[in-house]
């Protein structure tokens, strides 16, 4: 685990620097340096004032994989609510302007659901690789092999 | 593979949106990015092309209050899935007040926003027509600063 800090969170108080026994959270970028930061130290985390700062995990648990009759009942919601974000994509009102943002919430909270709560997850994972073959020549396929060599 | 068959266009726009939105909270500036791009390139991309039609709206939104999320309670209750229960109480909720806006819209038109601006919770999407922004959200209890205000003008 290392430590990362939330910038809109800091309030500078510096205490990280002072607790810190490796200078890990001294730097010049405004984030702290994973690789000077102890595995599971979290002596800034508990000093900060601000809870600006939290332990990142380097390897997530395995998701609990949902029921097909769970997930079948999620997917109708999501196919519903993308269905009505086509309706009001055009945002020509702020009733539309209004409902589109709900909806994205709502629709975004259907594909967590779904399984894509994170990038490091085995099905986001898969969904990339089955997307580079995809046939769209649009598709940005380098922005897709990049991520994948990050999350690897 | 069947992801690519099982979700079109709108739907992988919001996954990936999903995706970088929690790659965010990771404090991964890089991989957020990059997965915005695919959103909005799916966003941008999407066929599905149909106009605003408020009764269709209104029916749509209102199977999704009186069945398709009562399914998802339903077999979450079953399966004990706490994930989906939390998403259909809170979808269900912002979808009835979806439902009711509409509905006065219908009537109303643009006077329902007269003298109030409009506000969108972060957390759960509640939908507030009100001169302030809520103190509390009346459904997921996010504070105040978890509201965005929705602009007027295009
Ligand atoms: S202790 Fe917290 S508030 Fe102070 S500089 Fe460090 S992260 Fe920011
Ligand atoms: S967890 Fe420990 S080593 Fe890592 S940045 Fe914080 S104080 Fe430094």
């Amino acid at each position: 685990m290392y430590a990362v800090r939330n910038s809109s969170l800091c309030t500078k108080d510096c205490l990280c620097l002072f607790v810190c026994p490796t200078g890990a959270t001294d730097t010049e970028t405004g984030q702290i340096d994973a690789s000077k930061c102890l595995d599971g130290c979290r002596l800034c985390v508990d000093a900060c004032p601000s809870h600006a700062i939290s332990l990142m995990v380097t390897s997530f648990p395995e998701r609990k994989e949902k029921s097909s009759e769970v997930s079948s009942s999620l997917q109708e919601v999501f196919h519903s609510k993308t269905g009505q974000l086509a309706m009001v994509r055009q945002q020509q009102s702020l009733l539309e302007r209004a409902l589109y943002h709900s909806l994205q919430i709502l629709g975004e909270d259907c594909a967590r659901e779904e399984g894509f709560m994170i990038a490091q997850d085995r099905k986001s994972i898969e969904l990339l690789q089955s997307l580079l073959e995809c046939e769209d020549p649009d598709l940005p396929k380098d922005t897709i092999r990049e991520l994948l060599d990050l999350l690897s | 593979m069947k992801e690519q068959k099982q979700y079109g266009y709108d739907e992988l726009a919001l996954v990936f949106s999903n995706l970088a939105k929690s790659a965010e909270k990771q404090i991964n500036a890089e991989v957020s990015k990059k997965l915005d791009t695919l959103s909005t390139f799916f966003k941008k991309n999407s066929s599905k092309e149909t106009g605003f039609d408020i009764d269709e709206l209104v029916s749509s939104v209102s199977q999704d209050v009186s069945s398709r999320y009562p399914e998802v309670e339903k077999e979450g209750k079953i399966s004990e899935d706490r994930g989906a229960l939390r998403c259909a109480t809170w979808g269900k909720k912002v979808s009835a007040i979806h439902k009711s806006i509409l509905t006065r819209y219908k009537n109303q038109k643009e006077q329902l926003f007269e003298g109030k601006e409009v506000w969108v919770c972060e957390a759960c999407g509640f939908i507030a027509i009100s001169p302030q922004v809520p103190a509390v959200c009346p459904i997921c209890k996010a504070p105040s600063s978890r509201f965005t205000k929705i602009r007027k003008e295009n």
